[in-house]
């Protein structure tokens, strides 16, 4: 990926003005979601115990004391002898600190843009792109539930259909004088039961694939999405943080700091600009996924309920077996963006 | 999933696990995902992107994306690693001349630090077919004894012909029911 050109192409900074108002604040219900997200980009700290208790609870942990400031105030217990007890502390130490820093410049990032000061880094295409999906994920997710729905409503027609088939079947038996009338509806019961199952097997492969669709496959890139949602975040606040520096005074002692800000500021525009090309390929290939799965979803699902409610028990059965055996390379008229290239 | 989760499926042995099927194109990736899914041969045709499916085996539930393998959706891979638990790696037995790439797009793989704690299972596939390198075989060509710190297998399988399947899953099955 060429980064620095599409860094400086299709990005830009917005300098978010309004919204300021402190009243406005209570309302902002997003605020709270958004500082969850910085939460999350915490530390692994899997391999440590000490601070399990404390971490992702409240949100007191947000705002670290002293970041950076006193650092000789430390956890460390300063056991005599216990080199390697005081090493392993330190580092799990160094990691707390760390991550308390990067919180903390997040959240100060994630205010300022909140109050209209600060500015914020925006790929308008991406974005657009990634609402669309959200939005596309919510439509698809309700014709779930209604897929659902009807898979409930055809069981129970099923089950219903099946006794009365019983009843009258029995009836046929013990009534001579209407044998064969309880005969032939107890025949056509029977029948559309067995048609009913087979529609039943279409639409709950239907609903699985759907499932599948949106739980699995959207779900994944919309999990990239918000990794880079955090990166983006992290990236405008050490660029914040690069820049107040860059205006102070330069003397021998901020010398040093502006290099190692300017050093980290780095590591996360490389962390953003790796994170945003991931999610531009993510999204294409998504897209053509559904295009693939649905197309194929959608033909199964109409052929089985038109032959279904025309009668044609030899078309339901041959769509079930054409869906389940062959697979149809659906979208095979049109050349991926990939081959494209 | 938080801490809860991960104790809530431990103990009822829930969670979802995910495993992406690999290598290079024509290898019989699609094939065995299909085979693993409805238990049938189905007419594929070259995956450009990738395909997902939910695929149920004993009890277990993967959730299981084949990706596409030509060269230059290789470079892509990568963008599908994080969370996943297994990955099969299929090789057609029979392409002596591109066994030099599969290992190399093995050895990248296996790199990544995403897929450090990944188990490895790699088919032999193509099994029916004369000529074809036996595992070990082809164990050796992809340098799979030098592999560190990696829970590995090889298996000979012929998609097509449903062998060998079985026994690979049922490793697959128990290494991860055995690290969990």
């Amino acid at each position: 990926m060429t980064d620095g050109i599409l860094g400086k192409a299709a990005t830009m900074e917005i300098p978010i003005h309004g919204n300021g108002e402190a009243g406005q604040l209570p309302e902002d219900d997003g605020l709270e979601q958004d500082l969850q997200q910085v939460m999350v980009s915490g530390p692994n700290l899997n391999e440590t115990s000490i601070v399990s208790g404390g971490y992702g609870g409240s949100g007191d942990g947000l705002i670290p004391t002293g970041s950076g400031r006193h650092p000789s105030h430390s956890a460390t217990p300063a056991g005599p002898g216990d080199e390697v007890a005081r090493g392993i502390a330190g580092e799990k130490f160094d990691i707390v600190k760390k991550w308390g820093i990067n919180t903390y410049k997040c959240t100060k990032q994630l205010l300022s843009e909140r109050f209209g000061r600060g500015s914020r880094t925006v790929d308008l295409e991406l974005e657009l792109q990634i609402e669309l999906l959200r939005e596309t994920k919510r439509k698809y997710e309700s014709v779930l539930q209604l897929g659902r729905a009807l898979t409930a409503h055809l069981y129970s027609l099923l089950q219903t259909q099946h006794a009365l088939g019983d009843a009258f079947a029995d009836l046929s038996q013990k009534s001579p004088e209407l044998q064969e009338e309880f005969g032939y509806n107890a025949e056509t019961q029977k029948l559309l039961c067995k048609n009913g199952e087979t529609l039943l097997g279409a639409v709950n492969f239907f609903v699985s694939s759907i499932n599948t669709l949106v739980t699995k496959t959207m779900e994944d890139t919309l999990m990239t999405v918000k990794q880079y949602e955090a990166a983006r975040l992290e990236y405008d606040a050490y660029r914040t943080d690069l820049e107040e520096l860059s205006l102070g005074p330069r003397d021998a002692g901020t010398r040093g700091r502006l290099e190692s800000a300017q050093a980290t500021f780095q590591a996360h525009r490389d962390k953003y600009e790796k994170l945003r090309g991931d999610v531009a390929i993510k999204l294409k290939f998504l897209e053509e996924n559904k295009i693939k799965v649905m197309h194929k979803q959608l033909l199964l699902f109409h052929n089985a309920v038109s032959a279904y409610f025309a009668g044609n028990q030899k078309q339901l059965e041959q769509t079930l077996q054409q869906f389940n055996i062959k697979l149809r390379p659906p979208g095979a008229e049109k050349p991926s963006w990939l081959e494209e290239q | 999933g938080g801490f809860f989760s991960s104790i809530f499926s431990s103990l009822f042995g829930t969670r979802e696990m995910r495993i992406l099927i690999l290598g290079l194109d024509g290898a019989g990736k699609t094939t065995i995902l299909y085979r693993l899914q409805v238990g049938e041969v189905v007419t594929t045709i070259p995956t450009i992107g990738f395909n997902v499916e939910t695929v149920t085996y004993k009890n277990l539930k993967f959730q299981v994306w084949d990706l596409g393998g030509q060269t230059s959706i290789r470079p892509y891979w990568r963008c599908y690693y994080s969370n996943t638990d297994a990955v099969i790696y299929v090789v057609d037995s029979c392409d002596r001349d591109r066994i030099g790439i599969s290992k190399s797009e093995l050895v990248a793989m296996l790199e990544e630090e995403e897929l450090r704690k990944a188990i490895l299972v790699v088919f032999a596939n193509k099994q029916d077919m004369e000529q074809a390198m036996t595992p070990s075989e082809m164990a050796n060509s992809l340098g799979l004894p030098a592999l560190k710190d990696r829970k590995w297998q090889i298996f000979k399988t012929s998609a097509t012909k449903g062998t060998g399947l079985d026994e690979a899953m049922e490793w697959l099955v128990e290494t991860l029911k055995s690290r969990q």
